[in-house]
């Protein structure tokens, strides 16, 4: 049941995921351009760093980007077709939920090892200056990390009932509106900012998500 | 008749009656709210009193070890907890030069009297707070930097290039070094790396200029400096030499460029921090006397005398300074086993919840 459900998963989802790996595999090899110059001397070591790390930004993003769609369109037939298949069904809910999952979690593969590939060719053609180190398992470690954590978040949010959605949309617009109306009272509560710093920094979910996203660095 | 006016008598006396009873009630009602009134009008007064009695009492003294604090009436304990936490750490850097504090008075100025500023006691430093401890414990010890700066002698000042501020986190700045290490376009700073002592003195400026400018710069960095110093009036003098350097890209003007320029004008291959790191390694070598023994030594070489500071040779001074800068080398991109398994676990948890979403049950 398991194989049945991977494979009308990846119909689905097969465009996100072919242009995940495409983007992946091309992220680390773009942002070691200058370090794959024959001659990147160490006068030109600050700007590469410079210019990994504004590249290293688009990591997290493209995890965001990849547990988004892959959790969206997970459950975008089923949505459409009012859960009937899966009732019809002769198993737990839990266990279809778990199988969706599944499914796309082990989709999510074909991004992670593409960007594997990806930072250890790219590391592989640069010229790392001494001092310097590249990281390439780690930060795909890391990316696979993030992927699944995105994907679990929005897959959790897309499988809720509309009712769930509005029920943390207004949570959210409702802390925005208190923050709003503290600010114009002169007391600057900044509840927003401080609900977003738990959830970031350490331990907060999102933690993994922050931080340097650095293929090569000291 | 007689019976018509008897009732009309009645008839006053029974409405009369509750009137009177309504006029005290209304009385007593007025009588309350005057009360009510006057004891916050007392409060008020009392508070404006106090205001204006603080605002005119004098200071109140807070002496912690070498510190002088004049602080405002009220915070009298904040101030004593600020400045104790203060002078801690003030005694880490400066250790037996915190002596040379008792001779300067810090008064402290609330943020929230600003607009009734007046002029801080003469013979005082003013120090600009919020009121609470932390706040006054990292003003103080700015303040006493710039205290204990305004001790150093002209070559100390010229080489250290600022003030020395007491850091509770040296492993930050040191972190910060480790990275202009790395970094820096210098080949002295390179060299220093990968473990040359001499390059170390080069690139920390325990060379004189005129004998480490060559190594301080490559001829493409050489010639970046030039075109940055271009306003310099030495720079100007030396039109041609400026422009050989410029246009014809002659390695060899542009170091006689430089050789113009006054030393102070060069920016040098590492950082500040790096020679705060190093004066911070060396006194942590020395303890509590080194900073005295630095400012005792004026007039001998710097090396000479970070070397006297520190109680041991500058090789081995150089090679602590370097070794905690490479103990403080930033961890990149890591995932530690920690941070995975929260990772992990968190994704774990968004999954249950989609177990448990509304739609199944």
């Amino acid at each position: 049941m398991f194989r049945m459900m991977l494979y009308t998963q990846w119909k689905w989802s097969r465009l996100a995921v072919v242009l995940g790996a495409v983007g992946a595999f091309a992220l680390p090899v773009l942002s070691v351009g200058q370090f794959g110059a024959s001659r990147a001397s160490r006068w030109e070591v600050q700007a590469m760093l410079g210019s990994i790390q504004a590249w290293g930004v688009l990591y997290p993003v493209l995890a965001i980007v990849l547990g988004l769609s892959i959790a969206a369109l997970a459950w975008t037939y089923d949505h459409r077709g009012r859960h009937v298949y899966a009732l019809s069904l002769p198993i737990p809910r839990w266990h279809y939920v778990l199988l969706r999952f599944g499914a796309g979690a082990v989709l999510l593969a074909g991004p992670v090892i593409a960007l594997w590939a990806g930072t250890l060719a790219a590391t592989g053609a640069a010229t790392v200056p001494a001092g310097l180190h590249a990281y390439p398992t780690t930060l795909a470690l890391r990316f696979a990390l993030a992927t699944l954590l995105a994907y679990s978040l929005f897959f959790a949010a897309a499988s809720g009932t509309m009712r769930t959605a509005r029920y943390i949309l207004g949570a959210i617009g409702l802390i925005v509106a208190v923050d709003v109306l503290s600010a114009m009272a002169g007391m600057n509560l900044h509840i927003f900012e401080s609900v977003f710093l738990r959830l970031i920094v350490w331990p907060g979910p999102l933690d993994i998500l922050t931080g340097r996203w650095m293929l090569i660095d000291v | 008749m007689c019976d018509r006016a008897a009732l009309l008598a009645l008839a006053a006396v029974l409405l009369a009656g509750p009137a009177r009873a309504q006029d005290r009630d209304v009385l007593r009602s007025r009588i309350a709210r005057l009360e009510r009134e006057l004891r916050s009008a007392e409060v008020a007064a009392a508070h404006a009193d106090s205001v204006a009695h603080m605002r005119d009492a004098p200071p109140d003294t807070v002496r912690v070890g070498a510190l002088r604090v004049l602080a405002p009436p009220g915070i009298g304990g904040e101030a004593r907890a600020g400045a104790a936490r203060a002078l801690a750490l003030i005694d880490t850097a400066f250790g037996t030069a915190t002596d040379a504090l008792a001779e300067r008075r810090f008064t402290l100025v609330l943020q929230a009297a600003q607009r009734e500023l007046r002029p801080v006691p003469a013979g005082t430093i003013g120090v600009l707070t919020t009121g609470s401890t932390t706040d006054i414990d990292q003003r103080l010890v700015w303040a006493a930097a710039q205290a204990m700066a305004s001790l150093n002698d002209s070559a100390l000042s010229t080489w250290l290039q600022g003030a020395l501020v007491p850091n509770r986190h040296p492993e930050r700045e040191r972190r910060g070094v480790y990275v202009a290490l790395v970094t820096a376009p210098s080949p002295a700073g390179q060299r220093c790396y990968q473990g040359d002592l001499d390059a170390c003195r080069r690139s920390l400026g325990l060379v004189p200029v005129e004998l480490a400018l060559d190594d301080w710069y490559n001829a493409a960095r050489r010639r970046s400096v030039v075109q940055e110093l271009q306003d310099l009036d030495a720079v100007r003098a030396a039109p041609r030499l400026s422009s050989a350097c410029l246009t014809a890209e002659s390695d060899a003007d542009c170091l006689a460029v430089l050789r113009r320029v006054p030393h102070s004008a060069l920016p040098p291959p590492l950082p500040a921090a790096a020679r705060f790191s190093l004066l911070r390694s060396a006194v942590e070598l020395g303890g509590r006397g080194a900073y005295t023994r630095l400012l005792s030594t004026a007039g001998r070489p710097m090396e000479t005398r970070l070397a006297a500071a520190s109680g041991v040779s500058s090789d081995s001074l150089l090679r602590t300074w370097r070794a905690a800068m490479f103990a403080a080398r930033p961890l990149p991109v890591t995932v530690g086993p920690r941070a995975g398994w929260v990772a992990l676990a968190w994704g774990v948890v968004f999954a249950f919840l989609a177990l448990r979403s509304t739609r199944w049950r």
